[in-house]
């Protein structure tokens, strides 16, 4: 970082110049304030020695420079010498305060930040104002030829003012002096390729320039060339520039372009305004002297202004006549943004109406029950040989287990003195109990058929639940009784702001009233005309000036006294009345308004979403429960069956009789 | 559950609405493996809040500069892209080790996806950056994350830096990276957090197109 440069400066007249603070900085010099002087100048000094191109260009402005340019842009008053008569250094320009870069006021977050009392009437007066300031660049041979969103400088009042300015381009006779920069996108299509700025730029160039601007301004920051793209490949505006994809042109569909969601299109403006746009962002605008003039958008735009109207919804919504409604409400309403902020209240919906339409949608009522248990199925009967298979099982395991039992009979009562007589009697049980028989193959089946049933049915009583349940219905319900509580809270938070704020300003129309009743007005007899000259030598001269600190100040009084004073200050303010129509400032309540309204917006735009969406989980749930409803039955159908099929093997009596119990009971 | 939203508006789109600026995606991706205890993470986590702090204070930046953090070891994305407004202080720990091949990866699907939501909202952006920070060697397979920053590279759709912290290991970094990896030097976080949000805000507000226009890296670098 430069130091403040302490030694003069001497300006064309060779006038000692000394430096004060340092007010901005750029890529090639910094901007200074100027001691002991009036305080509407300051001086740029650059970094680097100037060429002596450069210089010439200097003077020649200065030569140049008149009300109509200073009123407009920080024209060069003089140029500064670091010693008379040597090399230009820096010049003196007109100081600009209170001016914000216009990207804050087209750009909706800072314009409501930056700018809180701004309408659209004031974003057209200030694009209006921008052409009268290249109207008078224009007029006396100068090119813009940078135009950008930091060098172009807005205030409170939509006036507007040019910085910058030795960069402009400036023309001599048959001298040119470039202007050497410039941002891609504000640069037309003939010269956005150009490597080098070096070309002469012409007011046509300009033009495209301010068409941009002032389509910004007036379509909410919105570039023209940003939009939605069909192509597969990426589509920088530099790139849209130069093969004119206007987004919001006639031809944006052949220009595979469409303006970007939650935008308005050109409609929002008068035709001739409409037309402006097309021509200066079309291939007839790259032509010679194509681009409609600085002149001609001041009388667009004038006329736009006298054919304005307030939206009957949101008095901070100015909006073009020709419209059948309020564009803004629409947007807003549409989009949950917050495009202006209000003049009138906090908030844009009655909550009391909002949950009454939650309220009117009806909770889906407990889930229909869907269940194996529910059916009372028979099993599939068995193939006649594996049923005889079956039956004969039994009387083999009947058979193995009486000769088991015979086996274990005669060598308990020692009848049999060698075990090898057993050898052949375990062949025979291990037969009968181990012999594989056809039923094995149908358990098999059976039980693969349970499994795969089984599977299915926990899947889709799953996707049952939670489709055809209510609990996303509650859990949706829930989140918006939350947001219903911020909704309140902020709410009763401004409440209590707005009271505190009526309070300090009854608090001083009670202290008016209370200064109008002189003490002599006191009729008290214990309060003498002696007494009252003591208060008033004590500075109590109204009922406004009695207070217990005042008056324990004074001795000549005693405690009735101070009392009886105190009472009849309190009998005279109860006299008076609050008068509400010298309440509260205007711009205080703005403040007030534009403190909570931005907190409130994604509260109420919750709410509303919300509601929509409580609303299509209702319908959803119900339309499911009638959809999916025979898919799941026919899932617990099909395990009910499984299961007695299976069932038919290995189940004993017992598990039947249990089984019958349930379902007649229906229990799980 | 795929439940659909009534208004079908994609992701952000009030943001952009409000803000309708054009973007310039800044991804870094940060080493918070053990070796980076101790001084190194501490001076991370101060740079990267100097960082934010300059971008908002730039007015032009604030509204454009987009940054993602996302921390490797394990990975985690810490915040997604944002602009400077959202301040994030990550305030990261050292513990874990180096899966610098699945970061990358994961740091340029938060940047194809971003790029489409930035395309859905017609707003337009500039070439993201991406910068890895680290001061170790992978410890998963980086090779195929290398073939992604190469084809990245080669198409335009990103830029990547390597910055190699302490001992990292740069010939492995050389080979991920197309640019020349540049060595922190010392713990010069703050410095290299300065100069990036200096050339971020130069970025954002002039005409990248093609080019990149990086502040030579002097007062950070090794070089
Ligand atoms: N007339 C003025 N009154 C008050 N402040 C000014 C004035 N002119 C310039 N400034 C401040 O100084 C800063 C730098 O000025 P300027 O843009 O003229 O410098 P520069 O070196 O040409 O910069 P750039 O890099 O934009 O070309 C501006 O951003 C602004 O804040």
């Amino acid at each position: 970082m430069a130091k403040v440069p302490i030694k003069p400066f001497f300006d064309s007249s060779g006038s000692r110049i000394v430096l004060g603070k340092k007010i901005g900085s750029g890529g090639e010099g910094d901007v200074y304030t100027i001691i002991n002087s009036h305080n509407d100048v300051v001086a740029k000094i650059y970094h680097k020695p100037l060429s002596r191109q450069k210089q010439e260009k200097l003077l020649l402005m200065v030569k140049g420079c008149n009300d109509e340019l200073k009123a407009i842009s920080a024209w060069p008053t003089s140029v500064l010498h670091a010693k008379a008569g040597g090399p230009v250094v820096g010049f003196l320009m007109p100081k600009i305060s209170d001016y914000e870069p216009v990207h804050k006021a087209y750009g909706p977050t800072h314009r409501k930040e930056v700018f809180p009392h701004a309408d659209w009437r004031f974003l057209v007066r200030t694009a209006k104002n921008l052409a009268a300031a290249f109207y008078v660049i224009h007029k006396f041979g100068y090119v813009v030829g940078d135009v950008n969103e930091g060098n172009i400088l807005v205030n409170q009042t939509a006036c507007v003012r040019l910085i910058d300015c030795d960069s402009f381009q400036v023309r001599s006779g048959s001298r040119l002096f470039n202007c050497e920069v410039g941002v891609a996108h504000f640069t037309p299509p003939e010269i956005q390729e150009e490597k080098h700025y070096d070309m002469e730029r012409t007011k046509n160039h300009d033009n495209f320039g301010l068409a941009i601007l002032i389509f910004q301004l007036l379509f909410l920051g919105r570039h023209p060339y940003a939009g939605v793209y069909s192509g597969k490949e990426d589509m920088p505006i530099e790139k849209a520039i130069t093969e004119y994809r206007f987004a919001y042109g006639k031809n944006s569909r052949l220009r595979m372009i469409a303006p970007p969601p939650n935008s308005v299109g050109l409609p929002v403006v008068p035709d001739e305004v409409a037309g402006f746009f097309e021509t200066s962002f079309s291939e007839d605008g790259a032509r010679h002297a194509g681009r409609p003039e600085a002149g001609d958008w001041w009388d667009v735009l004038e006329d736009l202004e006298n054919h304005m109207r307030k939206c009957s919804a949101d008095s901070m919504h100015s909006y073009y006549a020709g419209l059948s409604s309020c564009p803004w409400c629409r947007l807003e309403e549409h989009s949950g943004i917050l495009l202006f902020l209000s003049a009138d209240s906090i908030t844009k919906i009655d909550i009391r109406r909002e949950w009454q339409k939650v309220e009117a949608i009806i909770p889906p009522g407990q889930i229909p029950s869907v269940s194996p248990m529910d059916y009372a199925v028979r099993p599939m009967p068995l193939h006649p040989g594996i049923a005889r298979s079956l039956d004969f099982r039994g009387i083999r395991q009947i058979a193995g287990v009486g000769i088991t039992a015979v086996c274990i009979v005669m060598l308990l009562g020692e009848m049999v003195t060698d075990y090898l007589w057993f050898v052949p009697a375990a062949v025979v049980i291990a037969a009968l109990f181990l012999y594989p028989d056809e039923t094995v193959n149908e358990k098999r089946r059976r039980k693969a058929s349970l499994d795969g049933a089984r599977y299915l049915w926990d899947l889709w009583n799953k996707k049952w639940l939670a489709e055809a349940g209510d609990e996303v219905f509650f859990a949706q319900l829930n989140h918006l009784r939350e947001f219903r509580q911020k909704y309140e809270k902020i709410g009763q938070e401004y409440k209590a702001d707005f009271l505190s704020l009526e309070q300090t300003i009854k608090d001083r129309q009670l202290r008016q009233f209370l200064g109008r009743w002189s003490i002599d007005s006191c009729l008290n007899p214990r309060i003498t005309a002696g007494l009252k000259n003591v208060l008033k030598a004590a500075g109590i001269r109204t009922a406004a000036d009695i207070a217990p600190a005042a008056l324990r100040s004074i001795p000549q009084l005693d405690n009735t006294m101070a009392n009886e004073l105190l009472a009849w200050r309190d009998k005279t303010a109860r006299n008076f009345l609050f008068d509400p129509s010298k309440g509260i400032e205007r711009d205080d309540m703005q403040a007030l308004i534009h403190k909570y309204q931005p907190r409130m917006k994604p509260v109420e735009r919750e709410l509303k979403i919300g509601t929509l969406k409580l609303r299509r989980i209702q319908e959803d749930v119900v339309k499911k429960r009638i959809t999916l409803r025979p898919a799941i039955e026919k899932r617990a159908r099909e395990l009910a069956q499984a299961q007695a099929d299976y069932e038919v093997f290995g189940r004993t009596i017992e598990e039947m009789a249990l089984q019958d119990i349930r379902r007649i009971f229906n229990i799980r | 559950m795929d439940m659909i939203l009534p208004d079908q508006q994609p992701l952000g789109a009030v943001t952009f609405a409000e803000n309708p600026e054009p973007r310039c995606p800044c991804l870094l991706l940060l080493d918070t493996s053990g070796s980076m205890a101790g001084q190194p993470i501490t001076e991370l986590n101060e740079g990267i809040r100097e960082f934010y702090n300059e971008l908002q204070n730039d007015s032009l930046a604030i509204k454009r500069v987009e940054v993602a953090l996302l921390s490797f070891g394990p990975v985690r994305v810490l915040s997604e892209f944002n602009t400077a407004e959202c301040f994030f202080d990550p305030q990261l720990e050292a513990v874990g080790d180096t899966p610098m091949g699945e970061a990358i990866k994961r740091g340029i699907e938060l940047i194809r996806n971003r790029k489409d939501q930035y395309r859905a909202n017609g707003i337009s952006f500039y070439r993201p950056w991406i910068f890895l920070i680290t001061d170790g060697a992978p410890t998963d397979e980086w090779q195929s994350a290398a073939a992604m920053v190469r084809e990245g590279e080669a198409s335009k759709a990103f830029a990547f830096f390597a910055i190699g912290v302490n001992k990292a290991d740069m010939k492995t970094l050389k080979q991920i990276s197309v640019r020349e990896p540049v060595k922190l030097q010392g713990l010069r976080f703050r410095e290299f957090f300065q100069w990036l949000s200096n050339s971020m805000k130069s970025a954002s507000r002039s005409n990248p197109g093609d080019k990149i226009m990086l502040a030579s890296p002097l007062g950070w670098s090794e070089i």
